[in-house]
């Protein structure tokens, strides 16, 4: 992929803490303009990735480039491009919306008259400009974290590294949040979002990285995971009329690893040992005299695909 | 052992002793007691044992003035450390948000309360223990009743016992750590200076005088510690649950609404305005200078008035007084600044990014596309203000001294000159060290209550030195017989040097040693803290060039 269509490029990617070894050979890149989801388990390695990638830790081993900028070579080139929000409120909880923006416009080196557009903008995009008077410690969650949403876009960073933005949120301010990250992804913004709520990710999201225990289990488009691009592949078959042999018939065609049945209805899900496309299979399923009334790739959620490829057991 | 307490009912205590034990804390606060109890008994025995009185039969009969040291240092220690390792026993629950999973257990508040505080009274008397061969020895000198010893003893156990309770309270009051150990010392102080029959030091000193002394001091220690405690227990439940709050800038306010309402009268003068600005180009200064309470033109402003006014007062008192009077008075008034100084920079340079790290705005500052250097030069703009506010009243004290000389025509002008200059200098200098040590301290440490300890530590322990060596001070010190150690530790020590300044004593190459030697100093730590920027704010390219 040519440089100016990568955001974020990751080579090798290892960092330890003592003796504990948090990432080990990280690789994977993320597309300009994508929203990229970041999923793992606690402790997989999410945040301290977050934090090479926005310059924060030095890695110990490897490569991260941001828009082609080096993080640790040219850090301030890539702080320049970048919004982060961290997993915590981070708030100067005595300013008032409108002075704690302005201070982060201040220090983005903004004018006076740019900060003050800016900062109308973003007020508007998160639906707080009857807030600019008012005291941040005074605000509920769901508004504190849209101020720091609205802070991470003063600067108009072409990339924005969220970790965990949705938590603590109520299903209302979460629905909300990702209305305004879908906006921003419209706007042409690269949006790396590192989350637990695997649904929402699921919808959202273009491409996935998952995680777990400080090496990459999967990268890439959504449409790769849930086709399993890498994995034995699924289909689904669903039949014209109930047949009770056809489980027994399913399983005898050849390459056929399993055959799931669903109680409720006449549908199998059917792994197959070679991704050769679905030709084969299909004849096989006519050749066996089953009638066949749909007949498709078995696509694999979020929620799967992050069970299939993480470990079990509390870090 | 955890086993046995919870086998007895006490999880709550087992946990606390579980814990200590696990930390590396515990074992470096008691070895820096133990060392600062053998070093001083050291010292002090060296003095009592070498004043012509060597030889093995010499010394017979000594031992009851060391004896009277040894425990005069336990009860320093004990108003030192026990405020300093209890104050965050319940604050820091709370700071944790873990005080209301302790409220939901069947552990009442009184039991919480308790097991809390025997907690921290088992460190308590493993430091009081760690005098016993020290005071054995001064037993076996002769001198010492056995009746002296155990009142001593009892005193000693009651002392821990009541400060301890009193850090417990203030810890069940407050809402941060940090808050809890200011309280506790504030509070240590007024009890125990202010309230003597609460003082079991005080008492200690009463006892060879007055037998029903003991007694007496028995019941309102106890009384005073059951009442800390009934009160810790109040505390804990009704403050279980606060907002956070900024208390200074609480009282600023207040003042505030007050001077508003005044200014009805005096038809809407205002003497200082703070103009409601954003940022300019330097958003930090902004924020130090604008929306702290030690930063603010206005409130600083009422700093340097509530100090100024009684200084004024008093100076012009004294002014009429004899010469002895009006120097010992203007003495005294340095010695109270220069303490209220010292601290207000060292806790302000302190949390300058300490309360960043705790406030969880750590992160968001070192990713801003502005140099290291930048951030730390700005970050620190509130405490030049704030040095610039404290050194009014110093400049006040040091211009009435040199009218009161130059009248007086007892040093030459030249001499008058050096004194001003070189006091003046001193105070730069100092606060300025102050600011960039503590400073360094406040980025080094991770919470906000442990940095400005160490750093009201450091400096204390930097200003007792001369005294712990056994240096007298300079009054006592006769100018013509000045040896290498006086004029080493007035090059050298800060706190030596400004009580020569203030008893005018002048030697050419102290003056210029000193100030020098600090003015390195001070350069020093500015130019590796600004050096070291990036590093000290923990950024990946100080790091090296992988990556």
């Amino acid at each position: 992929m040519p440089d100016r269509l990568v955001a974020i490029d990751v080579q090798h990617l290892s960092h330890s803490f003592g003796e504990h070894r948090a990432l080990v050979d990280v690789n994977f890149q993320v597309h300009a303009g994508s929203l990229h989801g970041f999923v793992g388990p606690n402790g997989a390695g999410k945040t301290t990735t977050l934090k090479v990638i926005c310059t924060l830790l030095k890695p110990d081993r490897g490569r991260v480039r941001v828009f082609s900028h080096n993080v640790v070579a040219d850090a301030r080139a890539v702080r320049k491009r970048i919004g982060f929000m961290p997993d915590h409120f981070s708030m100067y909880r005595q300013m008032t919306v409108g002075e704690y923006l302005d201070f982060f416009g201040a220090a983005y080196g903004l004018s006076t008259a740019d900060r003050n557009r800016v900062i109308n903008d973003v007020l508007v995009l998160t639906d707080m400009e009857g807030r600019r008077d008012h005291l941040i410690s005074g605000l509920s969650r769901g508004m504190q974290q849209r101020v720091s949403l609205a802070r991470v876009l003063v600067n108009d960073p072409d990339l924005l590294l969220l970790d965990e933005p949705a938590s603590g949120l109520d299903p209302r301010a979460r629905i909300e949040l990702m209305e305004i990250l879908r906006e921003l992804r419209r706007m042409g913004k690269t949006v790396f979002i590192s989350s637990h709520i695997l649904s929402e990710l699921a919808e959202l999201c273009d491409s996935v990285t998952i995680i777990d225990r400080g090496t990459i289990k999967f990268s890439g488009s959504m449409d790769e995971l849930a086709l399993g691009a890498d994995a034995h592949p699924t289909w689904v078959l669903l039949l014209a009329t109930p047949d009770d042999s056809a489980a027994e018939r399913l399983r005898a065609i050849a390459g056929v690893l399993e055959v799931l049945p669903r109680n409720d209805r006449p549908e199998y899900r059917i792994t197959v040992e070679t991704n050769n496309g679905g030709n084969a299979l299909l004849k096989g399923i006519l050749d066996a005299g089953l009638a066949v009334a749909a007949f498709s790739a078995g696509r694999r959620h979020l929620n799967e695909a992050f069970l299939d490829l993480t470990e079990q057991g509390v870090r | 052992m955890q086993r046995l307490f919870a086998r007895i009912g006490f999880p709550l205590l087992a946990k606390e002793l579980t814990e200590q034990a696990a930390q590396r804390r515990t074992y470096v606060i008691r070895v820096l007691y133990a060392l600062a109890l053998f070093v001083g008994a050291w010292i002090l025995f060296q003095d009592i044992l070498g004043t012509g009185r060597q030889g093995a039969f010499g010394v017979l009969g000594q031992g009851r003035e060391m004896f009277v040291a040894i425990v005069t240092l336990e009860f320093i220690g004990i108003y030192l450390f026990v405020p300093a390792m209890s104050a965050g026993v319940i604050a820091i629950e709370k700071e944790r948000n873990s005080l209301s999973t302790l409220l939901l257990t069947r552990l009442s508040p009184m039991t919480i309360v308790l097991e809390k505080f025997l907690g921290r009274l088992v460190p308590t008397f493993t430091f009081l223990l760690l005098s016993l061969p020290l005071i054995a020895f001064t037993y076996t000198l002769g001198g010492v009743t056995q009746g002296e010893f155990w009142a001593a003893a009892i005193l000693l156990v009651l002392s821990g016992m009541q400060v301890a309770a009193l850090a417990v309270m203030c810890s069940s009051f407050a809402r941060t750590a940090a808050g809890a150990f200011i309280g506790t010392y504030l509070l240590g102080v007024f009890v125990h200076f202010l309230l003597p029959p609460c003082s079991g030091w005080y008492q200690f000193q009463r006892i060879s005088r007055d037998a029903s002394a003991f007694s007496g001091f028995t019941i309102v220690s106890l009384f005073t510690t059951c009442g800390f405690l009934a009160a810790a227990r109040v505390f804990l439940v009704e403050r279980a649950f606060l907002e956070p709050r900024n208390v200074l800038l609480e009282i600023f306010k207040g003042v505030d609404r007050f001077f508003t309402d005044l200014n009805k009268v005096t038809g809407g003068i205002e003497l200082v305005k703070d103009r409601e600005t954003l940022p300019e180009d330097k958003p930090i200064t902004w924020r130090e200078t604008r929306k702290k309470s030690l930063g603010t033109v206005r409130y600083l402003f009422r700093v340097l008035a509530a100090v100024e006014t009684p200084l004024l007062f008093i100076l012009v008192a004294a002014a009429g007084g004899v010469t002895n009077m009006r120097v010992s008075v203007a003495g005294n008034l340095l010695y109270v600044l220069w303490v209220l100084a010292i601290a207000l920079v060292a806790v302000k340079a302190t949390s300058v990014i300490a309360s960043e790290k705790s406030s969880q705005t750590w992160d968001l500052l070192r990713v801003l596309p502005l140099s290291g250097r930048e951030i730390l030069m700005q970050k620190l703009s509130g405490v030049r203000r704030l040095i610039g506010v404290l050194s009014i009243p110093f400049l006040t004290i040091f211009a009435f001294e040199w009218y009161w000389a130059a009248s007086l025509s007892t040093y030459g002008e030249h001499t008058n000159f050096v004194y001003l200059a070189a006091s003046a200098a001193s105070v730069y200098l100092y606060l300025g060290v102050a600011t960039w040590g503590s400073f360094w301290i406040g980025v080094k440490l991770r919470s906000q209550t442990r940095a400005i300890v160490a750093s009201l530590a450091v400096v204390s322990l930097v200003a007792a030195l001369p005294a712990l060596a056994g240096m007298p001070g300079p009054h006592h010190v006769d100018p013509q017989s000045a040896d290498t150690a006086f004029l080493l530790w007035g090059i050298f020590s800060p706190s030596y040097f400004v009580s020569l300044l203030v008893t005018r004593q002048f030697h050419g190459w102290i003056v210029a040693g000193n100030l020098a030697f600090y003015a390195l100093v001070w350069l020093g730590l500015r130019t590796f803290c600004l050096r070291r920027a990036d590093r000290l704010l923990d950024r990946a390219e100080a790091l090296g060039a992988t990556g």
